[in-house]
């Protein structure tokens, strides 16, 4: 029996008129790989938001490791990184090099612990490219790695192989295997791809009608 | 002691992304310095219709003005860029409080704030022909200190309001001239109407830049016009820090925070 690493209890978020959940529950054991999916506009990201943080529920509440990350979110911080989905979210004029290096720093890290994903997701030939110069697939890896620096025991990836080529998401998969398996980390991802679901997840998740449905 | 600790490895971090940014963006640097410098010409030759005397007033208004426009926008233009380029949300994941980390953010461009006042204060030395002994100077490099101290409240004040309202540059720069006006940055606030007169008796400013005038120019140190600045500045800080929280946990309900 795996320990619970996320709880949700009672959750409720609106925007406005629109209801994301309604009085939804879903535990998350440690250690596995978790995929979520559902339609355009379910909720996804407004959970993988909510785990990390940067939403606050209406209603509920959110356990990370027993401790409610909706009164103290410093928690999720501290154990929670978030691979989004989006071509922004780091220093345009900035290489990708002084971009890690700079985070780096933050986390009191040097680029050499990380090196073994930069290897991983063959990031070193674009070292010296202002990040508003790479193209999608590149961000994506650079999302991936950035979410490593700070050591987390929960990774969350927003659609994480959308625009990456074939070769690349086979990287990633390798990649998120072994986070699971030699590093013990817990993996929540937005999918929609069957095959990526099937050959990665211990778990699925769907949202529907505001509300978690366990499909696996 | 572990928050000093912690507030100096980010604005280390911030330090060389800001070099980073900054030798990017050098021409840029370069275009700014000589835009003020032509400001300061203007000036200097419209001052000359009066007396020298008035220069050296000027001078010092325009000095504090600089450090007060800084303290007032630095933490507004800085979370606006932040939320521009999305960066926020891997800013705002650094396990510390937003308020730390943006503080970490304002003092590290203080620190080229400072670089940015030396080259002010030396083209003044060089070019226009004002006397500053080495005691003043330090006693500016203190000072500056104290100002950007003084008025932290209102630059987490002003940037709490523009997370909540957006687009709030005018407003600042509206309210950040009336201030220069009314505290007697280009002129004496003797010539303003009585009215406006009791507003600048309420402004801390007025006080501030009146201790500034009084300790460079005829090296009097009248502490006690800085009572009341430092009163409302230590009054305000938690106020401001509490009015930011309230603020942040709406935009966190709302999912605002990276919308500009």
């Amino acid at each position: 029996m795996k320990n619970k690493c996320i709880i949700v209890s009672s959750l409720s978020k609106n925007f406005g008129k629109l209801t994301v959940f309604s009085n939804a529950e879903i535990t998350i054991e440690e250690n596995t790989i978790t995929a979520l999916t559902g339609k355009n506009s379910s909720g996804k990201t407004t959970f993988l938001k909510l785990i990390s943080g940067f939403l606050l529920p209406d209603n509920g509440k959110i356990f990370i490791y027993g401790q409610d990350i909706t009164t103290n979110r410093s928690l999720s911080k501290k154990f929670v990184s978030f691979a989004m989905n989006t071509e922004y979210g780091f220093y345009p004029q900035l290489t990708l090099k002084e971009n890690l290096i700079f985070f780096c720093k933050v986390y009191s890290k040097s680029i050499d612990e990380i090196y073994p994903f930069i290897d991983k997701l063959n990031l070193q030939n674009f070292f010296n490219i202002p990040f508003s110069l790479l193209s999608s697939g590149i961000k994506t890896r650079l999302w991936i790695v950035y979410s490593l620096i700070k050591n987390p025991k929960i990774i969350l990836i927003d659609e994480l192989t959308k625009s990456v080529d074939f070769e690349t998401k086979q990287m990633i998969y390798e990649l998120i295997k072994e986070l699971k398996t030699k590093y013990g980390l817990t993996i929540l991802f937005v999918s929609h791809d069957l095959t990526e679901i099937n050959s990665l997840c211990d778990h699925l998740i769907k949202i529907e009608n505001h509300k978690f449905v366990e499909i696996k | 002691m572990n928050l000093i600790k912690n507030i100096i490895k980010l604005i280390y971090s911030f330090l060389y992304k800001d070099v980073k940014t900054l030798n990017y963006y050098k021409f840029h640097s370069i275009i700014k310095f000589l835009f003020s410098f032509v400001q300061i010409v203007i000036f200097y030759y419209l001052c000359s219709i009066v007396s020298k005397e008035y220069f050296k007033f000027l001078f010092f208004g325009l000095f504090f003005s600089k450090i007060f426009f800084f303290t007032a926008t630095t933490l507004t233009e800085t979370i606006k860029q932040e939320q521009f380029s999305q960066t926020i949300y891997n800013i705002f994941s650094i396990p510390y409080h937003e308020l730390t980390i943006l503080t970490s953010l304002f003092f590290a461009k203080t620190i080229f704030f400072f670089f940015e006042l030396i080259i002010f204060i030396l083209c003044f030395i060089l070019f226009f022909n004002i006397k500053l002994s080495f005691f003043n100077i330090i006693f500016l490099f203190f000072y500056t200190i104290y100002i950007i101290l003084v008025f932290l409240w209102y630059t987490i004040s002003l940037c709490s309001i523009t997370v909540l309202i957006k687009k709030s540059e005018h407003f600042i720069y509206l309210l950040n001239s009336l201030i220069d006006i009314l505290s007697g940055v280009y002129f004496p606030t003797t010539f303003l109407p009585k009215i406006l007169q009791h507003i600048s008796f309420c402004l801390p400013t007025t006080y501030i830049l009146s201790f500034l005038r009084n300790a460079v120019l005829y090296s009097k140190y009248n502490l006690t016009l800085l009572i009341y600045p430092t009163i409302i500045g230590t009054i305000f800080l938690p106020i401001s820090i509490l009015f930011f929280n309230i603020i942040l946990k709406k935009l966190l309900r709302d999912g605002r925070i990276a919308i500009y």
